[in-house]
């Protein structure tokens, strides 16, 4: 047993769960905020080291990953962390928009949430984090499972914290409850079925096994179930029916956090298993019938998504619906079975997080100095607050897929990685969800900017520390979306070591 | 709260006793069935009785509401620092061996008892919430 120089992969779980615990003894009055602004800082700070030693090892070896043991018992075994670029890059991401969205929460959360809750508040928001950076660098399956519910049991309790704004955060948080159980219900069947197929849980282990075994009923009901889960999970069209409420009444830090990275997680949750365990040749998973199933719930997710956000009454609905859509983006890339497509399914993962998180802080923005984001509430919003509707606008372009912003450069690889392929009715459809996007976009534009001020009441001024995240955030996608080169290089890779192929 | 002497007598004379199991279910986890989960529930169910028997107002001056909040964190906190004990000594996170580095089999049993202990804490006190909750006190 040799004892391993590098702890960095168990500390990107170990910061956030010891902070999660910490919060509810020592999170009174500033301190839960405090503790969970350093402890996400330091989980980004870990998560961005790890990309980059992954990266650098990557060069040198295509393919690499780290592997942790945690007791020291070796795989297939013991249960093993594995972070491969894909993971690591993720984490980040998930680690990073923690932070910005902790940064920009203080202030909303001591209006939204009583005071004698807060310190509960912030150990549920830790430990959701914890749960999600899990799923992202496990490498064994049925700790994907433990990891799912601890993320999504307390992000049920999160989205029930909004009841303070608006009762109906109780009916959201139960809807998804129920169907968030189910889902998972769904993935736990599937890896039991593949334990009692292959009998290990080790991710890499079952895939090896896989391998030497024909594929038969068992393994056939396995994939059926998980991506039945799964799909409820990521909130793919037609299973998205709990999304829209879920984060429209959720508190607008919590409905940050969610729009960003918890159905990322779902969709990691689906590449991982569809490309790392399940993934046969010869008898691919994604293929045929398969990617004709999924990619229609892509198209659909993309047109009804489309169209339900530009019906909606108020912004945070509309941005929901609009994640729905982007969801079948992202999904969509990965079905084809595509190097530049799932280049730009994981590309838009990133950027759609910057940019809807970027969108739902502005929403929290709305909420916090208005009391409300219902969109003739925000009639003169251009007049009224400058900054925060050229934000939205800003993010909204984003949506679009403009050149000049990262929305565009994500479109531009899955749309080329589709027609390369050989589906153009599916890059049509991403051709028309960007007139669609265009279509709420426009909602706003013309309630913010063409229509005369609406007298409802500014509470509070415009706190830096608020702004501060929009910022960066929006920042990020438009230099992203000129000088996108490092993360297009850092996707490519990532989507190459997931799919097996050697540049 | 029950007003039955029987039932009361009984039940107040029991609840030492159902410590005392649980805390035989705690230590006997670690050679035999038993453990932190059943015994933390042990332990939960006698204060539970408590109040059934004497009313949730002496059960919070037996057992503050503070410091089952605390009990919470500090059994989670107790698994995770055996676990971080191995990070320190530069093992792996949760290698029990550093707690006896000459006799790995006593190493294996005191982290074993160590982070059962810390279940069992996080158990009973879970469950005691929850009860708590339910009984609809406000919060």
């Amino acid at each position: 047993m040799k004892p391993d120089p590098s702890m960095l992969p168990v500390l990107i779980v170990l910061l956030p769960l010891v902070g999660g615990v910490l919060a509810p003894i020592l999170g009174r009055g500033i301190f839960g905020w405090l503790l969970a602004l350093i402890t996400t800082g330091l989980t980004t700070f870990v998560c961005a080291s790890q990309l980059l030693l992954i990266q650098a090892q990557n060069a040198l070896t295509p393919g690499f990953s780290v592997s942790y043991p945690l007791g020291g018992w070796p795989a297939p075994h013991g249960i093993e962390l594995k972070i491969d670029l894909l993971s690591a890059l993720l984490a980040t991401l998930v680690s990073g928009m923690g932070f910005m969205v902790t940064l920009f929460s203080r202030q909303g959360v001591d209006d939204e949430i009583p005071s004698d809750r807060r310190r509960f508040f912030w150990s549920l928001w830790l430990l959701a984090i914890t749960g999600l950076l899990g799923i992202l660098i496990t490498g064994d399956a049925f700790n994907v499972y433990v990891l799912l519910e601890i993320s999504s049991l307390t992000i049920y309790g999160l989205i029930a914290m909004g009841r303070q704004r608006t009762k109906q955060a109780l009916t959201a948080a139960l809807n998804y409850l129920v169907l968030g159980s189910v889902g998972a219900s769904f993935i736990l069947i599937a890896i039991g079925l593949l334990y009692a197929k292959t009998g290990t849980l080790n991710m890499a282990d079952i895939h090896a096994k896989l391998l030497l075994a024909p594929v038969d009923a068992t393994v056939l009901t396995a994939r059926a179930f998980l991506l039945a889960g799964v799909g409820l999970k990521m909130a793919l069209f037609p299973l998205h029916l709990w999304m829209p409420a879920a984060y429209s009444t959720a508190p607008s830090a919590v409905a940050a956090l969610l729009a960003a990275t918890a159905t990322k997680v779902g969709i990691y949750m689906g590449m991982r298993f569809i490309f790392s365990v399940f993934a046969v040749p010869g008898d691919e998973m994604l293929s045929g019938g398969n990617v004709l199933i999924i990619g229609s719930c892509c198209g659909a997710a993309i047109f009804f998504g489309s169209l339900g956000a530009a019906r909606q009454p108020s912004l945070s609905l509309l941005l929901a619906y609009s994640s729905v859509a982007q969801i079948g983006y992202i999904v969509v890339g990965m079905t084809v079975g595509h190097i530049d497509a799932m280049t730009g399914s994981i590309l838009h993962m990133v950027f759609h997080a910057l940019m809807k998180g970027g969108l739902f802080l502005c929403a929290g923005i709305l909420i916090y100095r208005l009391g409300t984001t219902r969109l003739e509430d925000l009639a003169g919003l251009g007049q009224r607050m400058p900054w925060v509707s050229a934000a939205i606008v800003v993010g909204g372009l984003g949506m679009i897929g403009i050149p000049g912003t990262a929305g565009f450069v994500s479109k531009f690889y899955l749309l080329k990685g589709l027609i390369l392929s050989g589906h153009p009715v599916l890059a049509g459809m991403v051709l028309l969800g960007s007139v669609l996007a265009a279509i709420y976009v426009w909602r706003f534009v013309e309630v913010a900017y063409l229509r005369p001020a609406s007298d409802t009441p500014l509470r509070n001024g415009l706190p830096f520390e608020k702004f501060l995240p929009v910022l960066i955030l929006l920042g990020a996608s438009i230099l992203l979306g000129i000088q996108p080169g490092v993360v297009v290089d850092l996707a490519r890779d990532a989507a190459q070591q997931l799919m097996g192929v050697t540049p | 709260m029950s007003d039955s002497v029987v039932l009361r007598t009984i039940g107040g004379m029991l609840f030492p006793y159902i410590l005392v199991y649980g805390l035989y279910v705690q230590m006997h986890g670690e050679i035999g069935p038993g453990g932190g989960f059943q015994a933390g529930v042990l332990v939960a169910a006698a204060f539970i009785l408590h109040a059934l028997l004497f009313g949730k107002e002496l059960t919070d001056r037996l057992l503050p509401t503070w410091l089952v909040d605390l009990a919470m964190s500090l059994g989670v906190l107790l698994y995770i620092g055996v676990g971080i004990l191995g990070l320190v000594k530069g093992r792996y996170f949760l290698d029990y061996s550093v707690l006896d580095p000459t006799h790995p089999a006593h190493a294996e049993a005191l982290g074993m008892t160590l982070v059962e202990a810390g279940v069992g804490l996080t158990v009973a006190s879970v469950i005691l919430t929850m009860v708590r909750k339910v009984n609809g006190e406000s919060s």
